[in-house]
């Protein structure tokens, strides 16, 4: 009795290994099998980003903003768009005040009202191009905020005071500076500057940040009373 | 010493600006500007108003006769455009003295016995001089409007 039981138990050890063994030999091919997909996947990814790349998020709002900006908002003088799917304009004197004017509210909306481009030390620069006022060879403009004020009772508003400088010779490097104060205005987007109090009227400047972000702005430096443009550039915050 | 006081007295007068002609003049220009026409003067009545009740939320109560409790309804933007019709003509006169003194006794006239407190007429100033500058973005004589808005609501007050 003991014998044959004996002999049961060596038989089935016999036939376990040889279950193992087989199936040792059919996970190692799938194995195989998945490491051959893996290559061919690879391979086919390789491919793919040979392929160009997709425009990141910023080129397509900057060439959003550009269609936009030609095709206008038809709004009048002192009116800013409400974007959105149905056409509005309101009052730039509204945008930002806590009250919705717009009928979809954007004229609250935080995207609009942010505070970015008016924060103490932004510094916007560019290559400034003279047409007028002064004889001058393309050099860098640099207009950097230096103090920001928003009253509580009339937050449209952002009172600014900033400071332009551009080189005025190469050699010697001689740099201008021009303090100047205003504001920004949320509606249309504009930082408008003219002379601090009790300076000599030289220049004010206009900077549009009609480019799709609070990083970018189309700035014309002015001459305060008429407007008249004397250079013109494309700002970038640095 | 007497050459002194006079020198004194010029500076003075150089550095405070009052409501002479010229200054008259001057904000006579700007208000025509800022004050606008159509949409642009509601909302620029709109925006005052705001920036007054922002300031004083009490001074609601006088108005409740005209819903001064929400300043965009009809009944409210009539009575806005209605306070910058009386303020338009003061501004309007301020080179005619006679003109000027008739309305002003008039707009006394309308206010005395409701017991504003100077306070109000102070938010009334200090709205104007922070929306007329947004409005009109540059041209701006503060200096010019210090000095007239107080002869304007002087005699609005009957006292200074």
């Amino acid at each position: 009795m003991w014998y044959f039981l004996l002999l049961v138990g060596l038989a089935a050890a016999a036939t376990d290994t040889r279950k193992e063994k087989s199936i040792q030999y059919i996970t190692s091919s799938q194995n195989l099998h998945i490491d051959k997909l893996e290559h061919d996947l690879h391979e086919l990814e390789e491919e793919f980003n040979k392929l160009s790349h997709e425009v990141d998020d910023k080129t397509v709002r900057q060439l959003k903003a550009r269609i936009t900006n030609l095709e206008g908002t038809g709004c009048p003088l002192h009116e800013a768009s409400c974007g959105g799917d149905v056409p509005e304009c309101v009052s730039d004197l509204l945008f930002c005040d806590g009250h919705k004017d717009c009928k979809n509210g954007r004229d609250e909306n935080p995207e609009v009202c942010s505070l970015a481009i008016t924060h103490v030390g932004s510094s916007y620069t560019g290559l400034a191009t003279w047409t007028g006022c002064e004889e001058n060879e393309p050099h860098h403009a640099i207009i950097t905020i230096t103090a920001s004020e928003r009253k509580s009772f009339f937050p449209a508003r952002v009172w600014l005071r900033a400071v332009l400088s551009f080189e005025t010779d190469e050699h010697t490097h001689t740099v201008r500076n021009i303090p100047l104060r205003g504001y920004y205005n949320f509606g249309r987007r504009a930082v408008v500057l003219g002379p601090e109090r009790g300076t000599t009227p030289t220049y004010g400047v206009l900077c549009h940040f009609n480019l799709g972000d609070d990083d970018h702005a189309d700035c014309k430096v002015v001459y305060p009373a008429s407007r008249e443009i004397c250079a013109h550039f494309n700002a970038a915050r640095y | 010493m007497k050459i002194l006081v006079v020198l004194l007295a010029f500076i003075a007068a150089a550095m405070a600006t009052e409501c002479d002609t010229l200054t008259r003049l001057n904000v006579q220009a700007q208000w025509r500007a800022a004050y606008s026409s159509g949409h642009n003067r509601e909302d620029f009545a709109q925006a005052i108003w705001r920036a007054i009740f922002a300031q004083a939320p009490e001074a609601r109560q006088l108005f409740h006769r005209v819903h001064g409790d929400d300043t965009t309804t009809p009944q409210f933007e009539a009575h806005a455009l209605r306070v910058l019709g009386g303020f338009d003509i003061a501004v309007n006169t301020l080179d005619q003295p006679e003109a000027l003194k008739a309305e002003l006794d008039h707009l006394h006239k309308q206010h005395e016995g409701r017991k504003i407190p100077d306070s109000y007429y102070t938010a009334f100033k200090t709205a104007l001089l922070h929306i007329l500058p947004a409005q009109l973005g540059r041209c701006w004589n503060r200096a010019a409007w210090d000095a007239c808005f107080d002869l304007i609501a002087d005699g609005i007050k009957g006292h200074h």
